[in-house]
This record gives structure tokens, C-alpha cells and sequence, in this order.
């Protein structure tokens, strides 16, 4: 059980071409028993960052903690810490209990018979304890998977990595191994950070999604403030799917307070007090996600807007449709009989309570609907 | 497949048993292909291979032709003095030499591997480029190194330590020590190379996972780099003793199996009784000895090499 603390950490790589910034003053605070997910575009630093906590890649500034100890040259073997890789790094010359109990016998005085005990356990709890004396050569992809998961668990290390363990599974069994990891770190509440390309993954496991962007914090928050009170139009842009939808606007104001959201190829009415919180005139970022637009021909004027049908997309229980508006695309997800044909020309309109300005200099959120965003997204970091 | 349900199917799509020529009128440009060099093997190696089998029933010597004489050559090789004893010298210089050429290669492989690789390559040529010489060219660098006369090794002995150097290629068990050693310095650039490709193809997180797990570097070498060795290891030495059985130029420049007849190598031995005393068919039996010891390792090392692939399954 342990607490993770990264503390200004930054890690630059000497490469020939000159020093690359992986991580830049990276600060998180992970209580003990977290589930904490990383996402983020490839080459954002997620791997990096697990890798300075496992011990397999220095630190060039900062310090890290594990329980309040300073971690920074502790050797890898001395954390007590387990990793789960992508290409699960299995000893092919070993069976898989061979495999599962090496760590054990390495670093705990256990004798054979007590390493083997709960060798079979964890195995047991994986599903894999037929396939304890085969060699991972013979194994499937998923049964792979669990044998380097079986692997970590057994060790009941003070944290666990995971680095895109299910990226070689197909979608099936990635979304099964999801619910079993999840149900293995709420028996265990061992703390685990896990990094992950999919959002759809990160939203279903974690308690905190970390959002990376080209080695720098963007957000951290639970799946539903990521969702719903995104900091910046990275972060809106990269939580969802299909992604949000951004238009520049000029917000004017009217003499009674209330205001006009003018955007290229539509206008869209405010009310005084969302112009209150935004405060006044100015050049913005509106968003609104797909799924809060709808497609609605009694819509008022003032509170729509017209565009043209370009794709419809089934997909079963929704429709995502792209519009054309003033030629920029847009994304709506409407329910699955709402269906137009292609070129069909149609009103969209959405609650105000549903949008999100962001500063358009900055990109940084101001308002959710009709609360007020926290001006940096450090502040967010802290409350959770 | 049993003969009815392949006649079952052949009748349910219609399909006529092939036969040789139908093949071959499917394929002809494929054969054609193959022709020239089905031919030029033929006339340059399976010929000569049979022919030498066949010499070796007769009494030929170079330039006469000989009569049949039956089993004749070999028992006068099963009752050869020299024979036994360049037999049993031939084994302890390939068991000896392909033993240092793989711990050396070994080593050198590891060494490089912990290089940064902007060195690698440069350093690699280097340290293999003994295999890249010519095996005379070996045998006048050894030559220079070890002669008593005028050999830099003695001198330096003789010189620094004071004391009178061995003849390295004549004194006791000297001229064994050097051969072998002279054949590994010569090829044990071939383990290097093959143990290096090895060890690069290693995945780096299996290091990682092992470190992670609480071994140390000595453990890390013994449980995850030596089981990816273990194949490697028995192609190396399944090519290596075929070679060092065969080998010739370099022991023959430095002792040419003497002095006397104390370092006679199969080799050497097959080389002085056909050009020597000319008796060509005795030395196309030596040859039939040597085929022997290199068939009976490469079949020993064929059904390790079954055992070991049971080892990743
Ligand atoms: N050993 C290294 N030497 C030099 N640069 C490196 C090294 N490892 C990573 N980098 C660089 O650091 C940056 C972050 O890499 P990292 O592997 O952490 O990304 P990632 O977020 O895990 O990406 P992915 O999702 O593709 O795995 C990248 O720009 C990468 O090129
Ligand atoms: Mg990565």
C-alpha cells in the first residue's frame, strides 16, 4: 500500500538530435488505494512517467515519493513496485508458474511450497490455473495477458503499472479484461496507476483520469469533471466521443443585459446572467458536446441554428450525423430515429446549460453551462 | 487422410490425381529454373562425393589408376599408429578450440552489447576482424608472435621476466596450447557475431520485468539472457566443429603436424598421404574418418536442438 507523490518531476532525453522534454515539472499527488488512469495522445510522456516511478528511467528534477520517502535513487528492485508491460515481457523459457512465482522467490523469503500457494491463488483469481505448467509460447494473446497480470498480482507489490496492457487484445476481450481489473483492484485496493490510449477505457476504470498532453498536466479530475468540466479545449477535445464540437464566437451584448453568441454561419442567444459569468463582451471558444445537440424543427430562432447533412452514421442505439455549418463540420449524436438523409438541411439547437466557453488566447475553460470554471486547472487537482 | 475420403473428394470437385508428368508440365519454367544448378552440382560435388567413396575400395595413387581391393584401406587405417593418434589429438583440438571460440565470442558479444551504440559498430569490426582474415594470414601473425627465433612472445619473456621462454611450437605440451589457442583467436569472431545478434533480439522489458522483480544483474544475466543463448549455442557449435574438424591451413603453416609427427591433425594427416606419398585412396579414407566425427556431432547436436525447442512450449 503506498501513497505516490510526483513532486516538479522532469525527465529530458539526450538524443542526437539535441535534449527532448518527455515530462515537464509533472506534480500529482496519488492517495494509497487510487485507480489512476493516464491518457493522452502518443509521445505525451505517459510511459515516461511510469517508468521514472518504476525505477527503469531517471529522474532529471524533482523528487518522487513513495509513502513520503524520497524515491528519486532507489533501485527498481527496492520500490516494491509491479509492472504490467504492453508486450507483457514474459520469460518464454519458464512456465507460467515458473513465471508467476519468480518475483516471490527473488524478493520475499518465502519457502517453495508458500510461494506456491499463492502462486495458484492469484492464479485462481486470473482464471489461469490450468494453464500453470505451460510455457507463455504456447498461450493466446488474452491468456498471455492474464499470466503477466497474474504475475504482478501475486507479488501484492505496494503499487501497480500498467502500461497499455490490453492494447494487443481485441475489443471483446479488452472490455472483459476491463471489468476484471477493475474487480481485482477493489479486492486488492492496491494503489495502481494504469496508461492507456482509449478514453472509453479510462473513463469505465478510473477514480482519476491524468490528461498528458506533449509532457505537460492538463487535467486531473474524476471521468465525470474530465467530462463535464473539461479545463482547457484539449482536454474537451480529447475526453468524448465523437469530440466536441468548437466554434469561434464574439460575444455581444444588448442593452438589457442579455447577450449574442455570432459565429460564422449562426448567432445563438444568452441570458444575462451567463453573460454575468463569462464577463462581457469578448472573443471566445463556444462548445458544445455531440450529444447535447438535437435536432429540432420548432426550435426558436434565436436559439438554433440551420445546417446541411453530410454523413449518418448508424450505429445501432445512436446516429452520429456530420453537418456542414458555414463549412465547418459539426457533430451530433441523436437518438437512432432521428435519421435525414444527406444533403437534408436541419435546425439545431441545444440548452444553454449545456455549453462551455473557453478564453479563445488561453484555451482555457470559463464557464460549464452555468457555473463558473476554477481559473487554472491546478486548483481542480487540489479539491479532488 | 485416408484413401477413401481423398477419393471422396476428389470425385465431389472433380479433380484427377496429379501425376509426375502432369506436374512437371505445370511447373516446367520452375525445373527449367533449376537445371543449371542441379547440373553444376552434380558435376562438381555429388559426383566427386560418390567417386570418393568408391576410391576408397581401391588402391588409386595420384596419377595411376588402381585395382579393387576391398575393405583394405580401411583396416590398414583401424591399425595405424599415427591414425590413432591423430585421431585422438584431432578431438581434443576441436573439443578445445570450439570451447574457447564460444566463451570467447561469448564475451566479446557482451562486452559490445554494454557499448553505447555509436561505438558498437566500429568496435565490432575490430574485435572481429580476426575471423575476416585469411587463415594464413593468421598462421604468419602467430608465427611472428610465437616463433623462438625471432617471435615476439619469447622475446618479451626472455627480456622482462629474465627467464628462457619455451619453444611455444615444439617444447612439451606447448605446440597443443598454441594451436588451439591460434585457431580461437582466428574464428571465435564467428561466435561473436552470431551470440551478438542474439542478445540484441533480447526485449529490453524482459530485463526491465526481471529488475522490477528483484534480481540483480548477475541474476538478470543467469535467468533471462543465457535461456535466449542456449540455441544459439547449439547452432554455433554444430557449424564450429564441423569447421575445426576440417581446419587445416593455419595449423599446418605453424607446426605442420610437427615437430615430427607430435601435433598430426586429421587434417594434416589426409593432406601428407595424398600429396605426399600420393596414396590418394587412403586419404579419401582419412576424409571418410573426418565426414564420420563431423556427421556423429552435427546428429548429436540435431536431437539437442529437438530437446531445446520443446523448451519455449
Ligand atoms: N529512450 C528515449 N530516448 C529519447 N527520447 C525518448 C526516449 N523514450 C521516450 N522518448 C521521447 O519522450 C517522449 C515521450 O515518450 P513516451 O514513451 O513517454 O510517450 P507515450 O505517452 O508513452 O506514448 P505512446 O502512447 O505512444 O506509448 C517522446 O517524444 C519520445 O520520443
Ligand atoms: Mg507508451
Amino acid at each position: 500500500m503506498a501513497r505516490v507523490e510526483f513532486d516538479n518531476i522532469t525527465k529530458v532525453f539526450e538524443d542526437t538530435s539535441g535534449p527532448i522534454i518527455a515530462v515537464e515539472e509533472l506534480s500529482l499527488d496519488i492517495p494509497d488505494g487510487e485507480f489512476v488512469v493516464f491518457v493522452g495522445p502518443s509521445g505525451c510522456g505517459k510511459s515516461t512517467t511510469l517508468r521514472m516511478l518504476a525505477g527503469l528511467e531517471s529522474i532529471t528534477d524533482g523528487e518522487l515519493r513513495l509513502n513520503g520517502e524520497p524515491v528519486n535513487n532507489v533501485s527498481p528492485r527496492d520500490r516494491d513496485i509491479a509492472m504490467v508491460f504492453q508486450s507483457y515481457a514474459l520469460y518464454p523459457h519458464k512456465t507460467v508458474r515458473g513465471n508467476m512465482g519468480y518475483g516471490l522467490s527473488l524478493s520475499t523469503d518465502l519457502n517453495d511450497e508458500e510461494v506456491d500457494r499463492r502462486v495458484v491463488e492469484a492464479a485462481e483469481m486470473m482464471g489461469i490455473e490450468d494453464l500453470l505448467d505451460k510455457k507463455p509460447g504456447s498461450l493466446s494473446g488474452g491468456q498471455q495477458q492474464r499470466v503477466a497480470t497474474g504475475r504482478a498480482i501475486v507479488r501484492e507489490p505496494a503499487v501497480f503499472l500498467f502500461d497499455e496492457p490490453l492494447s494487443n487484445l481485441d475489443a471483446q476481450l479488452r472490455k472483459h479484461m476491463r471489468t476484471e481489473l477493475s474487480r481485482i483492484h477493489s479486492e486488492l485496493g492496491i494503489t495502481t496507476i494504469y496508461v492507456t490510449h482509449d478514453q472509453e477505457e479510462a473513463m469505465t476504470m478510473a477514480d482519476r483520469i491524468v490528461i498528458l498532453n506533449d509532457g505537460q498536466l492538463q487535467q486531473v479530475g474524476s471521468p465525470k469533471e474530465v467530462y463535464y468540466r473539461p479545463a482547457n479545449t484539449f482536454v474537451a477535445d480529447f475526453i468524448g466521443s465523437p469530440s466536441m464540437n468548437f466554434f469561434d464566437v464574439d460575444l455581444e451584448v444588448a442593452s438589457d443585459g442579455t447577450g449574442t453568441l455570432v459565429g460564422n454561419g449562426f448567432t445563438y442567444s444568452v441570458s444575462d446572467s451567463l453573460v454575468d459569468l463569462v464577463g462581457g463582451e469578448g472573443e471566445y471558444i463556444l462548445s458544445v458536446r455531440p450529444e447535447n445537440l438535437n435536432v429540432d424543427p420548432s426550435a426558436p430562432d434565436e436559439r438554433s441554428f440551420e445546417a446541411t447533412v453530410d454523413v449518418v452514421e448508424v450505429i445501432g442505439s445512436d446516429n452520429f450525423i456530420y453537418l456542414d455549418v458555414a463549412g465547418k463540420e459539426c457533430r451530433l449524436r441523436a437518438p437512432s430515429e432521428v435519421e435525414p438523409e444527406e444533403g437534408d438541411v436541419i435546425t439545431v439547437s441545444f440548452d444553454e446549460a449545456d455549453l462551455h466557453l473557453f478564453d479563445r488566447n488561453t484555451e482555457e475553460a470559463l464557464i460549464h453551462g452555468h457555473e463558473r470554471a476554477e481559473s487554472s486547472p491546478k486548483m481542480i487537482e487540489s479539491e479532488a | 487422410m485416408s484413401q477413401e475420403t481423398a477419393q471422396h473428394i476428389r470425385q465431389k470437385y472433380g479433380l484427377e490425381e496429379t501425376t509426375l508428368m502432369d506436374r512437371v508440365r505445370e511447373n516446367w519454367i520452375g525445373y527449367l529454373f533449376i537445371v543449371p544448378t542441379f547440373v553444376m552440382f552434380t558435376i562438381l560435388f555429388y559426383y566427386p562425393i560418390v567417386r570418393g567413396v568408391f576410391l576408397t575400395f581401391t588402391n588409386t595413387r595420384l596419377g595411376e589408376a588402381g585395382s579393387f581391393v576391398g575393405l583394405e584401406n580401411y583396416s590398414w587405417l583401424l591399425t595405424n599408429d599415427l591414425f590413432h593418434f591423430a585421431f585422438g589429438w584431432t578431438l581434443a583440438f576441436v573439443f578445445g578450440t570450439t570451447l574457447l571460440q564460444l566463451v570467447i565470442g561469448l564475451v566479446a558479444a557482451l562486452l559490445l552489447s554494454e557499448l553505447r551504440s555509436r561505438w558498437r559498430d566500429w568496435t565490432s569490426a575490430i574485435i572481429m576482424s580476426p575471423y575476416f582474415s585469411a587463415p594464413l594470414a593468421g598462421g604468419v601473425i602467430w608465427m611472428w608472435f610465437l616463433n623462438s627465433d625471432f617471435g615476439m612472445l619469447p622475446m618479451i619473456i626472455s627480456d622482462f621476466l629474465g627467464v628462457q621462454a619455451p619453444s611455444f611450437l615444439a617444447d612439451g605440451i606447448w605446440p597443443y596450447v598454441s594451436l588451439i589457442v591460434a585457431q580461437s583467436w582466428h574464428d571465435y569472431g564467428y561466435a561473436g557475431i552470431i551470440y551478438a545478434a542474439a542478445i540484441v533480439g533480447i526485449p529490453r522489458e524482459q530485463y526491465e520485468a526481471a529488475a522490477l522483480a528483484g534480481a540483480g544483474r548477475l541474476r538478470r544475466f543467469r535467468d533471462v539472457t543465457l535461456p535466449h543463448l542456449v540455441t544459439p549455442t547449439i547452432i554455433i557449435l554444430a557449424l564450429r566443429t564441423a569447421w575445426n574438424v576440417a581446419e587445416f591451413a593455419q595449423p599446418f603453416e605453424l607446426t605442420g603436424g610437427g615437430p615430427g609427427t607430435r601435433t598430426m591433425l586429421m587434417s594434416i594427416l589426409t593432406y601428407e598421404t595424398a600429396y605426399v606419398n600420393l596414396q590418394f585412396s587412403r586419404a579419401y579414407t582419412l576424409g571418410m574418418a573426418m565426414i564420420l566425427v563431423s556427421m556423429t556431432a552435427a546428429i548429436f547436436y540435431v536431437t539437442v536442438i529437438k530437446d531445446e525447442e520443446e523448451l519455449y512450449v
